[in-house]
């Protein structure tokens, strides 16, 4: 049929990852004050305290880095991987465990993806939650564990609340998905039909379970997790129709689990979404093989 | 309402703004098609106008005068490989006496029904003259109506008069500003032809879409360099022995538009015109995006061409894992999902509807190429 169009749109892959590496900047930058300028400046860390965040990021990056020595996959997209997943983690990680545990779920995750298909990130960020259990499970710094600051809704939208590492503040991770969508390959679809159907059911939910409604959708890490690793670049079902059903069902596992363990719920639920995605790739499949039928049909009639 | 996409241009690929001319060439090749009887023999001389081979549609006559040297294979955009070889003598020697134009408004219902099939014509409601371009950088259809302007609108206008069309459209590109100036000018005297100015939109060229973007049905759209052909019929009674080509791309300096006749080699035009400098070009005809690679040593622009673009030749890029963003699918034109085309089923019943646009392998991040010769993608 075709010859092969000698011309190319002017952004290909590359320029996908480098809008993702750019979304996560403003959200690392504002870790590091919140969980270290911010708590040093209030006297409740020493100065060598104010590096953690920032520890995490290196770490991640040398693990990315010892990964791509052994499995000789793409750099960049693992350092991206790694970060992404070292912005959901929690303050109170493990720090000695925490590079161990990262480069075995990114090893292990990077292999078992050759052989089935499911979203990685979220594996790997749920055996990441291992690197927690060994220190307290919690996801608060010590301003939020002493109740130092009285912060109001607003703030909380500015991203001062408890959560992962980058994932608090509810504003930049809006920023980071206009930085995404002005990108033609990223799959704004999944994060925006997630985002709406976990509104929608974490109320109903909500309801059911008599949980504060407005702490559920004040949670981040989840908006996060839609944005950085639901929409992840490579695992998703193939159509637009599909991308819409698929961020849907990430939505709705989400709400349900919200009300047991609001931390990893987005994680579990993209993990439990992805395994539906040959599924899902089917309906797409059939919808487009009748319309091609239907069409051929119609040109022959005409 | 199908969504069409504008291609982003490639600012190193330039297109002339005047039309040059080559019309004497030393060899001219007609095509014989499969079903095609030749009325002469070998060493035959012949006129301009000479009948020369018969098919069932048609009745080729010799571009111009000369000798008829031998049945030659040779490569072409035709579905044939062998041409008949006429030597030109440059002597242009007619059998008829020269032609006085046709009156235009003495065109009637009756003559036009001797010349063409005109049926075509009865009860429409919209006459438009396509002067779209459907691929990037080649600006055919465009030149045709910038070279023949005053002699298109007034057999459009004479049609529509004959044929009662109530609507006649004359389409062209937002970006072909001289064009639109000297239509501007021109059409004050036919206030009932209108001139559609459309955005530079990939496909647009296309009739379906064209309709579909103005909205209208029953309509009769005719491309600007078929118009031609109709007003050689029609006023200067004589087919249509020559064309105008685009040869432009980016290891050419100065691109041209250049009036060949029908059956020259490609490579007599290129040689006459244009040095190339860059070692190993590849040259594409009809287009960088529904185009292909050819050789152009034996070449012969046939109707099926449209022009040439020269290009630097660039390392191929490496295809990758599929990111299932499912542009592919978003941006083709027809709604077609490429990604099923590994499936014999699916790929079947697409070859039908499938336009052959390339905007599958355009738009897609990792570099698939969806069509490569009935190789699907893995």
């Amino acid at each position: 049929m075709n010859k092969t169009p000698i011309i190319h749109y002017s952004k290909d892959k590359r320029s996908l990852i480098n809008a993702y590496f750019l979304a996560l900047i403003p959200l690392i930058i504002f870790s590091i004050y919140k969980n270290g300028i911010l708590l040093y400046q209030n006297d409740l860390i020493n100065f060598k305290d104010i590096f953690i965040p920032l520890y995490f990021y290196l770490i991640s990056i040398v693990i990315a880095f010892l990964n791509y020595l052994i499995t000789k996959k793409n750099l960049k997209e693992l350092i991206l991987s790694s970060l992404i997943l070292t912005s959901t983690i929690s303050l109170n990680t493990n720090m000695l465990i925490f590079p161990i545990v990262l480069f075995i779920a990114l090893f292990i995750t990077n292999y078992l993806k050759e052989k089935f298909f499911f979203n990685s990130l979220s594996l790997a960020r749920l055996i990441l939650v291992l690197s927690l259990l060994i220190n307290a499970y919690s996801y608060l710094n010590i301003a939020e564990k002493l109740n130092t600051f009285n912060y109001n809704l607003f703030d909380n939208f500015l991203g001062f609340r408890e959560g992962g590492l980058a994932t608090t503040s509810i504003m930049l991770i809006i920023i980071s998905f206009i930085i995404l969508s002005f990108n033609k390959f990223y799959k704004r679809y999944i994060p925006l039909s997630a985002t709406l159907s976990y509104l929608i059911f974490a109320f109903i939910f909500s309801l059911i379970f008599s949980n504060n409604y407005l702490n559920l959708i004040m949670a981040g890490h989840i908006y996060f997790s839609f944005i950085f690793i639901a929409s992840d670049i490579y695992t998703s079902p193939n159509t637009i129709l599909t991308h819409i059903i698929y961020g849907f069902i990430i939505g709705f596992i989400t709400a349900i689990l919200a009300n047991l363990t609001i931390y990893e719920s987005p994680y579990i639920s993209t993990f439990i979404a992805s395994l539906l995605i040959p599924l899902l790739n089917k309906i797409g499949n059939n919808w487009y093989f009748s319309k091609v039928t239907s069409k051929h049909t119609k040109n022959h009639q005409n | 309402m199908q969504k069409l996409i504008e291609l982003k241009k490639d600012e190193n690929i330039l297109v002339s703004s005047t039309i040059s001319n080559f019309l004497s060439p030393d060899y001219l090749y007609l095509a014989i098609k499969n079903d095609s009887e030749i009325l002469v023999s070998k060493k035959t001389s012949v006129k301009i106008g000479d009948p020369l081979i018969i098919n069932n549609t048609q009745t080729i006559t010799s571009p111009s005068s000369g000798l008829i040297k031998s049945i030659k294979k040779m490569s072409s955009l035709a579905k044939t490989e062998y041409f008949l070889e006429i030597e030109n003598d440059f002597e242009e020697r007619s059998n008829k006496p020269p032609i006085t134009q046709n009156n235009l408004n003495k065109l009637t219902k009756e003559e036009i029904n001797n010349l063409i099939d005109s049926h075509i014509f009865i009860d429409k409601d919209y006459l438009i003259l396509n002067a779209l371009d459907d691929e990037p950088y080649i600006l055919t259809e465009n030149f045709y109506l910038f070279a023949y302007y005053e002699e298109f609108l007034e057999l459009l206008d004479n049609l529509s008069k004959i044929y009662n069309i109530p609507n006649v459209y004359v389409c062209v590109k937002s970006n072909s500003s001289t064009n639109i100036n000297k239509l501007m000018s021109a059409l004050g005297m036919y206030p009932h032809i209108e001139l559609k100015i459309l955005p530079d939109l990939y496909l647009l060229g296309k009739e379906s879409f064209l309709c579909n973007y103005l909205n209208i049905t029953n309509d009769l759209t005719i491309k600007a360099s078929t118009f031609y052909s109709i007003y050689n019929t029609l006023v200067r009674k004589r087919s249509t022995f020559d064309k105008l080509i685009t040869i432009s791309g980016d290891a050419l300096k100065n691109p041209m538009i250049i009036k060949v006749k029908i059956g020259t080699l490609l490579k007599d035009v290129v040689n006459e015109f244009f040095k190339i400098t860059t070692p190993n070009p590849l040259f594409i005809a009809n287009g960088l995006m529904m185009g292909q690679v050819i050789n152009i040593d034996n070449f012969v622009i046939t109707d099926e061409f449209l022009g040439l673009l020269i290009m630097k030749p660039k390392e191929p890029k490496e295809s990758g894992k599929c990111l299932n963003c499912s542009l592919c699918s978003e941006v083709c034109p027809v709604s077609l999902n490429p990604l099923l085309f590994n499936d014999k089923k699916y790929y079947e019943e697409a070859k039908k509807i499938c336009l052959n646009c390339g905007l599958c392998s355009y738009i897609c991040p990792v570099y698939i190429n969806f069509f490569k010769e009935g190789v699907h993608y893995e």
